[in-house]
């Protein structure tokens, strides 16, 4: 069917509105001057004082720590629990299936207070020094990231043939032979994908993160909160598109991955 | 001698009796048949071997040995399934591959079987394919030659020609005849097609709603079967009053009488005749040619007159 004129205008909206905030930001960081609205010609100065600003390279450096341990954690958790759905039958079944769809749709806010009101009581957000401390962050994107990796993985298995998992058995593979060479061989591209989920979402996370970060320690989005209410500089425009250009190469990455060999 | 040996095996789902007190034994070397319509059980006794349900009740002995509480990767049975479930991750020369290799077969052994079994099935050219290359014949090729290589006293076949078109069946059916003399190894056949188990197997056991119904070879389930369901399981059959049946081929047609025949089918090499809307008569053509309406009486040797159970 042809696009219409009326059905192309829709097109060229929604992509605005989708896009065009976007390549704004990534624009004005390549602004030599200081205001974010005025087209001042190009420069790559803001890159250079973003590069040179230790507070962001700190706090940069720990949103990609924290995403890290959260995403491996978080996958090998959330492909553990979608195989338990799908494998064994056991009481209370369908009540874990439901839990695991809780922190996805509790509001975020939500879990952020109650993750605050269990750190503060055990002392986990005050007792840790720097580096140690990022893992009561990265311990709280795993709750609430886990979930979405045991729901692409379930989706993948759903559609898996269960006569493969006989099939190795019967050929004389254990289970942890079958686990090993069959399964998650098989459910690979479910957990990159589900991997690249959860890691995207630790890495712009503000409201959790913004609840369970102790004094001294912050993460990019939160640091880039807090520099927002000062001013809004072209650095944090700079900083911002690195981020994005590192999570359009992972996606890249993962799809790449995702592929089947021929 | 007796390779596998099932004692009133009996295995229920719920409330239904899926094997009921199912006993038979399978000879080496032998090419067996389990044959029945679908939910007759067959496929729950052929998984039950394989190790897959466990009985509810009764032994299984392969080789003289209980196998209950060995594992499905422990015993010396392979199995070729009706979906072929080839392994899609994997190469046409690693699925075949793969069963070696779990069970820690040296790697110099492992090149030559792995040859040996695709050559087995014609696939030697294939070995570096994707199973999704494959069509559906090549990749139930795979699945023997990944059961075959690992040399196994039995190998269970589920229903192996149901999803092939008509032509690849019969290629098949002599294909797994030849493989199954080739390599000495006991089939044990899953089907529901009599045809097939009549064509391939050296025996047959006919399996109905979880009972054995009687186990023979295939001339003498159709010459002297047991049971009026057997007899009517192979071919075609005439039952009579009283548990008498006869063989349409048995019956002798000659013109004049009370009868008529009401359908006349030509079938190249004889005549397929309905005498008075009921009794059915096969007749060579080199024998007496009758049509429709005409006027016949039938009969029948005595001797030919077959008396079954229930």
């Amino acid at each position: 069917m042809r696009l219409t004129l009326p059905l192309k205008l829709v097109l060229a909206a929604a992509l605005l509105v989708l896009y065009a905030p976007i390549a704004v930001l990534i624009a004005f960081s390549f602004n030599s001057g200081r205001r974010v609205s005025v087209w001042q010609g190009f420069s790559f100065d803001w890159y250079v004082r973003a590069a040179s600003d230790a507070r962001l390279l700190e706090a940069f450096g720990n949103s990609l720590a924290i995403a890290a341990m959260a995403t491996v954690v978080a996958t090998l958790l959330g492909t553990a629990t979608a195989i338990a759905l799908w494998r064994f039958a056991f009481r209370g079944k369908p009540l874990l299936f439901g839990l695991l769809g809780v922190p996805v749709v509790v509001p975020e806010i939500c879990l952020g207070v109650a993750l605050l009101a269990v750190f503060a009581r055990t002392g986990l957000m005050t007792a840790l020094p720097y580096p140690a401390s990022l893992l009561p962050i990265a311990l709280a994107h795993v709750a609430f990231a886990f979930p979405f990796v045991a729901i692409v993985v379930r989706a993948r298995l759903a559609g898996f043939d269960p006569r493969l998992i006989e099939a190795s058995r019967d050929l004389g593979a254990g289970e942890w032979a079958t686990l090993t060479r069959v399964l998650l061989p098989l459910l690979r591209p479910a957990m990159v994908a589900g991997a690249l989920l959860a890691f995207t979402l630790s890495l712009d996370d503000f409201v959790i993160t913004f609840f369970t970060t102790g004094p001294g320690t912050t993460t990019f989005p939160v640091l880039v909160y807090s520099m927002v209410r000062f001013s809004v500089t072209p650095e944090i425009n700079a900083a911002s598109t690195v981020l994005i250009a590192v999570t359009l190469a992972l996606a890249a990455l993962a799809y790449r991955f995702q592929k089947p060999t021929p | 001698m007796t390779l596998l040996a099932l004692e009133h095996v009996t295995k229920r789902f719920g409330d239904t009796v899926a094997v009921d007190d199912l006993t038979l034994d399978i000879q080496a070397g032998e090419f067996f048949a389990l044959l029945g319509p679908s939910g007759c059980g067959k496929t729950t006794a052929m998984r039950m071997v394989a190790g897959f349900e466990t009985p509810d009740g009764g032994r299984i002995l392969l080789d003289g040995q209980d196998v209950a509480g060995t594992p499905p990767e422990k015993r010396p049975v392979n199995l070729v399934f009706q979906s072929y479930a080839v392994f899609p991750h994997l190469s046409v020369a690693r699925n075949v591959a793969f069963g070696l290799e779990v069970t820690g077969t040296p790697k110099r052994e492992i090149a030559p079987r792995v040859a040996e079994a695709l050559a087995l099935v014609k696939l030697d050219q294939r070995g570096d394919a994707m199973p999704n290359q494959l069509s559906g014949g090549q990749q139930q090729r795979v699945a023997l030659a990944r059961a075959l290589v690992k040399r196994p006293k039995l190998l269970l076949l589920d229903e192996p020609l149901s999803a092939l078109d008509r032509k690849l069946r019969g290629e098949m059916q002599s294909e797994l005849k030849r493989l199954q003399r080739e390599v000495g190894i006991a089939f044990l056949l899953v089907t529901h097609d009599q045809d097939e188990a009549m064509s391939m197997a050296d025996r047959i056991a006919v399996m109905q709603a979880g009972k054995l119904e009687q186990v023979g070879t295939p001339a003498e389930l159709y010459a002297r079967p047991a049971t009026r369901f057997v007899a009517g399981f192979f071919g075609e059959m005439n039952f009579l009053d009283d548990g008498q049946a006869i063989r349409p081929e048995r019956v002798r047609l000659s013109a004049g009488g009370a009868a008529r025949i009401t359908e006349a089918v030509f079938l190249g090499d004889r005549w397929s005749y309905v005498v008075d809307g009921t009794l059915r008569a096969t007749i060579s053509v080199d024998g007496p040619v009758f049509t429709v309406d005409e006027a016949v009486s039938a009969g029948w040797d005595l001797r030919d007159v077959l008396h079954l159970g229930r």
